[in-house]
């Protein structure tokens, strides 16, 4: 089957973080609605929607999303999808978004995602993320933290990945956040602000964990071909996959790998036609400091075992060999489950546009890649600029 | 420990599966394993959902089992030793899952 290109034409983005006041469909249709004017596309011409979400039945209460979203944007009776794969859903959300442009069915998408998460307590959300996890890990108490900080202590013990390399992404993804004004957390924090929070799931500490946050982010897709009608800088997207790993850790082939990410970069980096050493830019999924140190190897930036110490010397900074996360990443700008995905294509379009707070200079080639709950589900995209 | 095994392929499995997803065969085998084991990595938890706060500090552990096979489950009794590597005896089965102690 003959695809067609897809690009991006539109971005919009509320701040993350904490947002009294603001609905969960508020903020989605602020997002949504920014990205339909970036695009400065007539709403009429938008012919599909899809959305994603995490938890809004556990947080806020809230089903049948997609459609509130857009009646609430006047977008007429086009069909209007949720999906959901727990922190990877607006990846999925825009996989779905290019497969209906590149086979034709549609010309002009709509992509969101969005989550509520301050309005319910720490115990409430450790609760909903803990049920992305398998039942029976669920029922032993595991969390998402404990998940990574039972990978983090493998990595450590088969790589000799140490506490401080961990520490080091967490700095330097606080550092990334300062100019970027959509950021949760904006200031730095060092090495002792780290090794001194308190323990959330050892050798995880407070500073190794994203913030709890509010936010959406939106993406409007077109055809390459028909992107020139409505944008000055239409970023294309060159590579899309996605894979399914493992939904437990005990029958998982690997507890320093995620499957479901090699597989995903594997589709994107075949469907470019490229390697990781041309990627300029990455927005990859730092959960948890040990999560950027896995998924920077997993992306194959780094061979495994080699990505604690590829922070330590500079090469994930910005002005390094692959800066990660310049944006801040889900350690400063937050993560508001659902809307990660889109949030991290958001700052990847900003970069490629040349327009970024914490611009990479030069940036032709950006990668974004989101995971979901205990390496499930991946999403990897490659955009270029244009 | 109780694992089950697929009638038709003999994939081992634990806990029990709805389908093999080796094969799809849906008849299993229950046999019994030795309950000694080795972790291969674990967590100590101090952020907990609700349910479980009251338990708090608790340690999340996977335990490399004979076949081949791991199970993620609870450590129960004294924590002194818990590293990679540690041993590790199967205690018992609940609603929480299944408990080891180090040995």
């Amino acid at each position: 089957m003959n695809l067609r290109s897809v690009s991006v034409i539109g971005i919009g983005s509320t701040d993350f973080g904490r947002m009294d006041g603001e609905s969960l469909v508020d903020m989605a249709c602020a997002a949504a609605n920014e990205a339909i004017a970036d695009a400065g596309v007539p709403r009429q011409k938008i012919q599909a929607f899809y959305l994603g979400n995490f938890a809004s039945g556990i947080l806020v209460g809230q089903e049948t999303l997609a459609p509130k979203v857009a009646y609430q944007l006047g977008l007429g009776s086009i069909p209007a999808t949720k999906v959901e794969g727990a922190c990877a859903s607006a990846g999925i959300a825009i996989r779905h978004g290019v497969i209906l442009v590149a086979t034709g069915l549609a010309d002009i998408v709509l992509v969101a995602g969005a989550e509520k998460m301050t309005s319910s307590t720490t115990a409430q959300n450790t609760a909903a993320l803990a049920a992305a996890a398998e039942e029976l890990e669920y029922n032993a108490g595991l969390t998402f933290a404990g998940a990574f900080g039972i990978w983090g202590n493998r990595h450590m013990h088969e790589f000799g990945t140490t506490r401080k390399q961990m520490a080091l992404v967490s700095i330097k993804n606080k550092h990334n956040g300062i100019p970027n004004p959509r950021a949760q957390f904006r200031k730095e924090i060092t090495l002792d602000d780290v090794l001194e929070s308190r323990l959330v799931a050892d050798p995880l500490r407070l500073y190794d964990c994203c913030p709890v946050s509010d936010g959406a982010a939106s993406l409007v897709l077109c055809a390459t071909d028909m992107a020139r009608e409505y944008a000055d800088k239409p970023v294309e997207i060159i590579g899309s996959g996605q894979a399914t790993g493992f939904i437990n850790i005990y029958e998982a082939d690997s507890m320093v790998a995620f499957k479901a990410t090699i597989e995903a970069a594997r589709q994107a980096y075949d469907m470019a036609g490229l390697k990781p050493a041309d990627i300029d830019v990455v927005e990859l999924h730092d959960c948890f400091t040990m999560a950027e140190i896995i998924d920077s190897e997993d992306l194959g930036l780094f061979e495994k075992g080699q990505g604690g110490p590829a922070v330590e010397e500079g090469l994930t900074q910005v002005g390094g060999k692959i800066p990660i996360n310049p944006s801040g990443g889900l350690l400063a700008k937050g993560h508001p489950v659902g809307a990660t995905g889109c949030g991290q294509a958001f700052e990847v379009v900003r970069q490629l546009r040349g327009e970024h707070e914490n611009q990479v200079s030069g940036a032709e080639i950006g990668l974004a890649h989101n995971l979901g709950a205990t390496g499930a589900v991946s999403t990897v995209h490659i955009f270029k600029r244009s | 420990m109780e694992i089950f095994s697929c009638t038709e392929c003999q994939r081992n499995h634990i806990p029990s599966k709805p389908v093999c997803p080796s094969c799809g065969a849906t008849e299993f085998k229950a046999s019994q394993i030795d309950d000694k084991g080795t972790i291969d990595s674990f967590t100590t938890i101090w952020v907990a959902p609700e349910k479980f706060m009251d338990q708090v500090p608790y340690h999340v552990i996977v335990v490399k089992l004979d076949k081949e096979l791991r199970i993620t489950g609870r450590l129960s009794g004294p924590a002194d030793g818990l590293a990679i590597g540690a041993s590790v005896e199967f205690t018992e089965k609940d609603d929480v899952g299944y408990w080891f102690r180090l040995i």
